[in-house]
């Protein structure tokens, strides 16, 4: 009532656009149009504006340009026939397909793979290496031992490491450490291969830790760790070299 | 054409598909037309703007983004290619009675008289829309000839929606007051002549 009342001093203008712009309740449209019937110019005002909209909502004729526009428009980009499309659709899937199927399977092998973790312990290479240095009929003893102590520090899925003296042309004395697992794949922080004993392996072989440069790598055959047995000349050095390495790693 | 069938229809008219294309073409050629025709009061324009706009939509679907309404970016593409029409070439009002008029004293066939008075008054609208500021013909135009709500006038000429008010409440005010000396001017001359 009060906002009744109020409308009959609003100016018909104000409440012909209120009405108009079509914001309001379904009330408060009565409302505005009440108020408006009760001012005879309100009202002709509302209806001469109402002739001059609806003119503008009249129909207005239009050219058929859809012909003209495809044929500009196959100009540019071609349009293809329903079997070509079905085609390239198609060819989307499959790629899109082998896409998923790839990351799928590389995601799949990242997770399943066999990861070696041979552990950070330098002080079974020592021992290894000390092995060597003892007479001939201690060896084999002493080498079985490092073997296990580096065995035991393997985790899962290694399930043995063997130890075998190698007799190579160009070298004395060589242990071969070959895992049981065809295929491994190894971590970077693989730090037995690391100590400077290693550093005495022939050139002519490969130097295992040059294999191991990703988080994720497959090695196809086992993984062979050379170890050669010190020369005599510098066999203090060596050892005492082994051991700066190990303290180094555990820092 | 509600979103499903629109979005159903321009993906397969970005994959080469024709028959869709010219759906598309024809669901919003009219509106279109219509907007173009009413702020440039030239059939010539709007049929020249109508086609540029269609063409570089449907050579660059690829680029469509499906969140928006595909009327939305068509209109703007259009409204872009008029302001940069408008700016090259003055308008120029088009009306056939004038153009069509030889004065060689036959009258018309009834039918002719009707149709001519239709022509009359589209003409007259069409002139008298002509006579609004470019601002309030565009937002009188979208409001009450395409039914477009306040908000997305709003959004399509970047400016407050109060400000878009408005434009709208003076430009009606104006088209109805435009009207209205048109009408008055043709009882004249009816009393005048007859």
């Amino acid at each position: 009532m009060t906002r009744q009342h109020n409308d009959n001093k609003v100016p018909s203008q104000r409440l012909i656009d209120e009405l108009l712009d079509g914001e309001v309740s379904r009330e408060r449209s009565q409302e505005l149009l009440g108020a408006i019937r009760r001012d005879a110019g309100a009202s002709e005002e509302l209806a001469r504006t109402r002739i001059g909209i609806d003119r503008l909502r009249e129909p207005i004729e239009t050219p058929d340009l859809s012909e003209v526009i495809l044929d500009r428009v196959h100009g540019r980009r071609r349009f293809l026939p329903g079997r070509s499309r079905r085609m390239v659709t198609a060819g989307r899937l499959a790629v899109a397909a082998g896409v998923v199927g790839a990351v799928g399977l590389a995601s799949f092998v990242q997770r399943h793979a066999p990861q070696v973790n041979l552990g950070e312990q330098p002080a079974t290479v020592s021992q290894l290496v000390e092995a060597t240095e003892q007479t001939a009929p201690d060896r084999p003893m002493l080498a079985e031992q490092a073997a296990e102590t580096i065995q035991a520090s393997i985790a899962s899925p290694i399930r043995a490491l063997s130890l075998s003296p190698q007799i190579r042309p160009d070298a004395d004395l060589h242990f071969d450490l070959s895992l049981d697992r065809p295929r491994v794949v190894a971590k970077v922080d693989y730090t037995m291969v690391r100590t400077p004993i290693l550093l005495g392996v022939p050139e002519k072989y490969t130097y295992p830790s040059a294999k191991i440069e990703s988080p994720f790598i497959s090695r196809f055959g086992s993984l062979l760790v050379i170890l050669r047995e010190p020369q005599p000349t510098s066999d203090d050095q060596i050892i005492s070299d082994a051991d700066d390495s190990s303290e180094g790693s555990d820092q | 054409m509600d979103r499903a069938t629109e979005r159903t229809l321009i993906r397969r008219a970005a994959a080469g598909d024709r028959s869709a294309a010219g759906e598309c073409i024809r669901a919003y050629q009219g509106p279109l037309y219509a907007y173009i025709l009413r702020l440039s009061g030239q059939h010539e324009m709007a049929e020249d703007i109508v086609q540029e706009a269609f063409v570089r939509v449907l050579t660059n679907l690829d680029k469509f983004d499906d969140r928006y309404r595909f009327s939305t970016w068509l209109y703007t593409i259009a409204r872009r290619l008029y302001i940069n029409a408008k700016q090259k070439r003055k308008p120029v009002y088009q009306t056939e009675i004038v153009d069509g008029w030889r004065g060689d004293g036959a009258l018309p066939e009834s039918d002719t008289i009707g149709a001519e008075v239709n022509t009359n008054a589209r003409d007259e609208l069409t002139r008298v829309l002509q006579s609004l500021p470019a601002t309030q013909r565009e937002v009188v135009v979208l409001f009450h000839q395409c039914d477009w709500p306040i908000a997305r006038i709003a959004l399509h000429m970047d400016m407050p929606q109060g400000t878009v008010k408005s434009h709208l409440h003076r430009g009606r005010k104006r088209l109805r007051e435009l009207l209205e000396a048109s009408e008055r001017a043709t009882s004249r001359v009816k009393e005048v002549w007859g």
